[in-house]
């Protein structure tokens, strides 16, 4: 870690170096922030932490079960699974993604058009210079980029085994 | 593979300016996206992982050429981000505009059966069809049209370091972990005919959805980092 306090609290303003304090506020400022952030990052932990109580609460009271064995499908509500024939679902499909095309192209046209210019934006060549981080909190970082990494492998795994259970367990 | 936190020097020609991307990132860049996409689409996720790590070496090799790359953690919460809004984009927009092709049914009513009830109990049975949770029906649409398809953009722009990426990803994370707050409201308000009416029960819902805390992740380290280094 080769980021100094000294050169962090330099850019705690967003849009460029604050006005030079006296009276040691900048520090502060830092130590504010970060008390944020961690206040954030507990916050997360807390806050699932808290939901999942709450769910696993509302099934063993309201007598669902967890799903470990015991799950209470509602029999009777799935109709019959039609579609327009391979055309048509064809079609429909493609359409789909056209439209999703569509929806993402229109934000990407609109997005890098209403960027905010900062009043006093420093030369790259300076903003080459400084530290990514205003806060150096590398403990925080380490964790949460193995939170990331874990977490897209989940959403991967997750989204790749669901239809082939469904086929195997319900059929085409 | 260490998480970068200090100025580094470029190797880019002199005639590039100090924020330019080198041609060997833009190389990594092109197949992290495809990595994603491919992730994205869900039956694919395997393979993109293999192509989102090649993307992740291909990085480590453009910054032993010297070229200037980001830190590892602006990689990998960008990725996250894609691969997380992808995914949902891509099964809610089949739940929007294709709820009444087989396969759409078959995904859906099969999701629905193991774990999320509002996906069988009364499917196709409201004005747009898809969901027959009104609730639910709400927050897909906007996040089909809104939330997610941004989230996507915003999370490119905020791996490319541009200045509207970053504010674009700031604003969409928050937007994210305060629907999430909602969509839990939502599910547990109905928790009968949602969580309670599946083989998999709570466990399984959670177990399935826990990965999409994007928000949750990124939002105290965008609070630590340097703004100003978004500035392509």
């Amino acid at each position: 870690m080769s980021t100094s306090l000294d050169n962090a609290t330099r850019d705690v303003s967003p849009d460029g170096p604050p006005p030079r304090q006296v009276d040691g506020s900048q520090d502060a400022d830092l130590r504010r922030r970060r008390h944020a952030v961690n206040a954030l990052a507990a916050f997360g932990l807390l806050f699932f932490v808290g939901w999942i109580s709450v769910n696993v609460i509302q099934a063993l009271v309201q007598g669902h079960g967890l799903g470990i064995g015991d799950g209470h499908v509602q029999p009777g509500q799935v109709g019959a699974q039609s579609g327009h024939g391979w055309l048509g679902d064809t079609g429909v499909l493609a359409l789909t993604v056209a439209v999703d095309a569509l929806i993402v192209g229109a934000w990407s046209w609109l997005a890098p058009r209403l960027r905010i210019e900062g009043g006093q934006e420093p030369s790259p060549e300076d903003v080459a210079q400084e530290s990514w981080y205003v806060l150096p909190v590398p403990n925080l970082t380490r964790v949460l980029v193995g939170v990331g990494i874990a977490c897209a492998v989940g959403v991967s795994v997750c989204g790749a085994v669901l239809l082939p259970v469904i086929l195997i367990r319900y059929g085409w | 593979m260490s998480i970068s936190v200090s100025p580094r020097a470029g190797a880019l020609p002199s005639f590039l300016p100090t924020n330019a991307e080198g041609p060997l990132v833009r190389q990594a860049d092109r197949v992290l996206l495809v990595g994603c996409l491919l992730v994205g689409s869900q039956v694919l996720g395997p393979v993109g992982l293999v192509i989102l790590a090649i993307g992740v070496y291909l990085l480590m090799r453009a910054k032993r050429a010297g070229e200037e790359v980001r830190p590892l953690a602006v990689t990998v919460f960008g990725v996250f981000s894609i691969v997380d809004a992808a995914t949902n984009f891509l099964g809610w927009s089949i739940d929007t505009f294709a709820h009444d092709t087989h396969l759409g049914q078959l995904f859906m009513n099969g999701f629905g059966r193991l774990i999320d009830g509002g996906y069988y109990v009364h499917y196709n049975h409201l004005l747009l069809g898809g969901t027959g949770v009104a609730g639910e029906k709400s927050w897909q649409i906007f996040c089909v049209f809104g939330l997610f398809p941004l989230r996507i953009v915003a999370s490119w722009g905020f791996m490319k370091l541009k200045r509207w990426g970053f504010d674009m990803m700031l604003i969409t994370t928050w937007i994210y972990a305060i629907f999430w707050f909602g969509y839990l409201v939502n599910i547990s308000v109905d928790f009968g005919n949602r969580m309670g009416a599946t083989v998999f029960g709570v466990v399984g819902w959670w177990v399935f959805d826990i990965w999409y805390i994007t928000p949750f992740v990124i939002l105290p380290w965008m609070y630590a980092v340097n703004r100003r280094k978004w500035n392509r």
